[in-house]
């Protein structure tokens, strides 16, 4: 209806009320998508199983391809963060936009795979963060203790007891103290980042033949055949011609992390103008955090070349932190790389844990999950039960797996994928279903006539089609070839509508209509 | 008793039309707005040399030309709580280079929509057997209070207990001081006096609800984003910092006179349900903006709280 002005902006007059607050800052709602893409994460899956297990991959294009099935899933998240700036998400979208039920479906299929995601990053924790730190600097130093406990960090039990220590101290600090976590949140950040930081510097000035050097002093394992063969051994995917096909699969690892560009829509609904921060900080955080890894991508291929990187990785089973450490001849050097990278092997966790709790509390206001779950602290203000429910379901997640080879890192990522397809359904009928919010929105832009979050909700179906063969069919997915999890995925989707409708019986009960909590009221 | 309580709807005519049907869309024998009616902010439609009309317009600059497309905007600028105002070039760069005359138009076109609404509602309600209580909130300048003192099938409660079938309601527009110096505000101690004062009509055994604007403090109802004193929302890694925005007063008498049940608004981001003692105390929250009026459902019987229902209609 309207056109650009020409001339300049009409101002628009604001009198002394409560509430006018200026809006949260851009690089808060950075760090935050930042921190649940995970860098550091990214970079350990990468170079420990996209190098290794996937012949004819060719990394950069992966990267880039990965990227661009991203962008679209968060664009359609941003979209509706500025159309319906709410805390919650997909929760607020699809039962407002499609019908309650299924916004149950949606975020259930979150909280739960949030539940089982709490153990993969404490483990992680203990895989990728305590261990390399204690196994490297104890054989540097000498130091048998360390030694022995840095091996049984990588123990399934060893991994269980560090992994479930993890989630007790979040859990009682988010109880407790949760502005204490976020105070230091930025600096674990920080500190993460200058142990990457290290790494290029270190990669930077690093020639290949010195690394090549130190790594077999460090380790013991020599290049060249006897790499090959311990490789082999390992069942490194031996490097062939170029395959569209393995460089798709190998993206599931980045895939993995930068889908979680979005998260800030869970939380950035309460600040004025946020929602415009949002259309930018999602694309954003998935430019920088994929940048960084091109980065890293490109300084390995320099000094150790990435074919090698994989053998290494097939062989040794170290993250690409210990090999860089491994690298490098002086020890504090080594330490320090791999004791600051400590607080990112778990970023995972505390978004996790934080997002499920908030989604159980909201479950219990609405009626759907019981009323325990939005009783808080009287004195810490804070959501007790969920906390206590969620900490206990990722020590019962991190159990299975660290003790069932089925349930592997990217057993539920399909999961989600079905889960940001209803999102999408959602946003093609949005503009449709919702007229008057469509068109009150920042986000009424039209092409062709045809309303754009319309069509990037089809264009993410498509990619997020592409993604879902990816993870069911790639054989280091945890989901190919394995009816158990396969089924776990797809019970999972569907067990947020047995609650829904479960929980809708038990409140007409007692004579509430659940269904009526996102009824909206005729207007006239 | 079925009661819809909302709050905060801050200038949002589709929220309220929307509270006016709640009555009949929930079966409610009550309908309560406990504050926050008028709008934030004065929209300026100018009009050019050539004849269009140019706004900014939720982030936008719009320049539109026939008298259909000025009104689809001018609505969706009420849809979000903001006032729509026409004027000519002349007349905007005076309201922007005088505050005085800026805060006298803002005030006079708030109570020109507000006097509209009124209208609504005694249109909306006639024949309808439901009360309808609506007071002001911290946010409110004074001068709406009689353009809703004129309405006829609206009750202003604010001040006073009025009794409703066999309770009798206590309520308050008052808030504790915040960063913004609204209108109805008072420092703790005045505030409890304020309400002390209207307690002194309740009815010893009759039930009573507290229909108070401001939450009680640390309540869980309360928590709102820390704010700089410039007004930026303060965060950590990304996350707001959350802390207790209530009101001490409203805490203290809410936990002396124990009513039956506490309506709060106030903390637009803080919907949660708490029991004080044996009182329970509702904010629904708000979505105002985006023409989402966040209520809650509560079912009485004699001197019990049967059940609450968030809804967001």
């Amino acid at each position: 209806m309207g056109e650009v002005a020409s001339q300049p902006s009409v101002q628009t007059f604001e009198r002394k009320a409560t509430g006018l607050v200026r809006s949260a800052g851009t690089w808060d709602v950075l760090v935050y998508n930042m921190n649940f893409v995970s860098i550091g994460l990214m970079a350990v899956l990468v170079f420990l199983f996209s190098t290794a297990f996937y012949p004819g991959a060719n990394l950069y294009v992966m990267v880039l391809l990965t990227f661009a099935a991203v962008v679209p899933t968060s664009l359609v998240f941003a979209f509706f963060a500025a159309a319906m700036p709410r805390s919650g998400a997909d929760y607020v979208y699809v039962s407002r936009t499609l019908h309650p039920a299924l916004g149950m479906m949606s975020s259930w299929n979150n909280t739960a795979w949030w539940f089982m995601y709490g153990g993969v990053p404490s483990a992680f924790f203990a895989y990728y963060g305590v261990a390399p730190f204690f196994s490297v600097v104890g054989e540097r130093t000498s130091t048998h203790w360390m030694v022995r406990f840095g091996n049984w960090c990588n123990t399934p039990l060893g991994a269980f007891v560090v992994g479930t220590s993890l989630i007790v101290v979040l859990v009682v600090v988010f109880i407790v103290g949760l502005h204490f976590f976020f105070r230091i949140q930025n600096l674990l950040f920080v500190l993460g980042m200058i142990s990457v930081a290290l790494i290029v510097i270190t990669w930077l000035v690093q020639g290949s033949g010195s690394f090549a050097h130190n790594f077999t002093a460090h380790t013991g394992q020599a290049f060249g055949p006897a790499l090959d063969k311990a490789a082999s051994k390992a069942s490194y995917g031996e490097s062939g011609p170029f395959s569209l096909k393995w460089t798709f699969l190998a993206g599931t690892w980045v895939y993995i992390n930068l889908v979680f560009n979005q998260s800030s829509a869970y939380i950035g609904g309460e600040v004025r103008r946020a929602s415009r921060l949002q259309l930018w900080s999602m694309p954003a955080a998935a430019v920088v955090t994929t940048s960084i890894l091109l980065i890293l991508l490109a300084l390995a291929d320099k000094v150790v070349g990435l074919h090698t990187f994989g053998k290494i990785a097939a062989a040794t089973g170290l993250p690409f932190t210990a090999v860089a450490a491994q690298g490098v001849s002086s020890t504090v050097l080594a330490a320090f790389i791999l004791i600051l990278f400590v607080p990112f092997s778990y970023t995972w966790l505390p978004g996790q844990i934080l997002n499920a709790s908030r989604n159980f509390l909201a479950y219990s206001l609405d009626g759907l999950a019981p009323r325990k779950l939005s009783e808080v602290h009287p004195r810490f203000h804070t959501p007790i039960y969920s906390l206590v429910l969620v900490g206990a379901g990722s020590v019962g997640a991190l159990w299975l797996f660290t003790h069932w080879s089925a349930f592997a890192a990217l057993v539920g990522i399909f999961g989600f994928i079905l889960g940001f397809a209803i999102v999408s359904v959602a946003a093609i009928a949005f503009p449709y279903r919702l007229p008057d919010v469509f068109e009150s929105s920042p986000v009424r832009w039209r092409l062709g006539g045809i309303p754009v979050m319309s069509i990037l909700g089809a264009v993410n179906l498509v990619a997020l089609g592409f993604m879902a063969w990816a993870f069911w069919t790639d054989p280091s997915a945890g989901i190919e070839g394995k009816l158990s999890t396969k089924i776990l995925n797809f019970a999972i989707f569907g067990s947020g509508l047995v609650i829904y409708f479960a929980a809708k019986a038990i409140q007409r009960m007692r004579g509430v209509d659940v269904a009526q909590r996102f009824k909206e009221i005729p207007v006239e | 008793m079925r009661i819809y309580y909302a709050g905060d709807i801050h200038g949002s005519e589709k929220c309220w039309r929307k509270f006016l049907n709640a009555a009949e869309f929930y079966d409610a024998d009550l309908l309560v707005l406990g504050g926050d009616l008028t709008g934030k902010a004065l929209v300026p439609f100018v009009r050019r040399g050539d004849g269009s009309w140019a706004a900014h317009v939720l982030g936008r600059d719009e320049v539109v030309r026939e008298e259909e497309a000025l009104a689809e905007l001018e609505k969706r600028v009420r849809f979000n709580g903001f006032y729509p105002y026409r004027c000519d070039e002349e007349e905007y760069a005076r309201l922007a280079a005088d505050p005085g005359h800026r805060e006298a138009i803002i005030r006079e076109v708030m109570r020109q929509e507000l006097a509209r609404w009124v209208e609504i509602a005694d249109a909306k309600l006639a024949g309808s057997d439901v009360r309808c209580l609506v007071m002001p909130g911290n946010d409110d300048e004074f001068d709406i209070d009689s353009i809703l003192d004129s309405a006829k099938r609206l009750e202003n409660p604010d001040g006073r207990v009025v009794r409703v079938g066999p309770y009798q309601f206590l309520s308050s527009a008052w808030a504790n001081p915040t960063p913004w110096d609204s209108p109805r505000e008072l420092p703790e101690d005045e505030l409890e006096a304020k309400l002390e004062g209207i307690a002194t009509a309740l009815e010893p055994d009759m039930p009573a609800i507290f229909n108070l604007h401001c939450p009680p403090y640390d309540s869980g109802l309360d928590l709102a984003p820390q704010l700089t004193e410039d007004l930026r929302v303060v965060t950590t890694g990304g996350e707001q910092v959350l802390v207790p925005a209530g009101s001490t007063a409203v805490r203290r008498v809410v936990e002396r006179h124990q009513p039956l049940l506490g309506l709060h608004g106030h903390i637009h981001e803080s919907r949660h349900a708490a029991t004080i003692g044996r009182t329970l105390c509702v904010n629904p929250g708000s979505a105002y903006s985006q023409g989402v009026v966040d209520g809650v459902l509560v079912e009485l019987n004699g001197d019990r709280v049967i059940r609450h229902q968030f809804v967001q209609g």
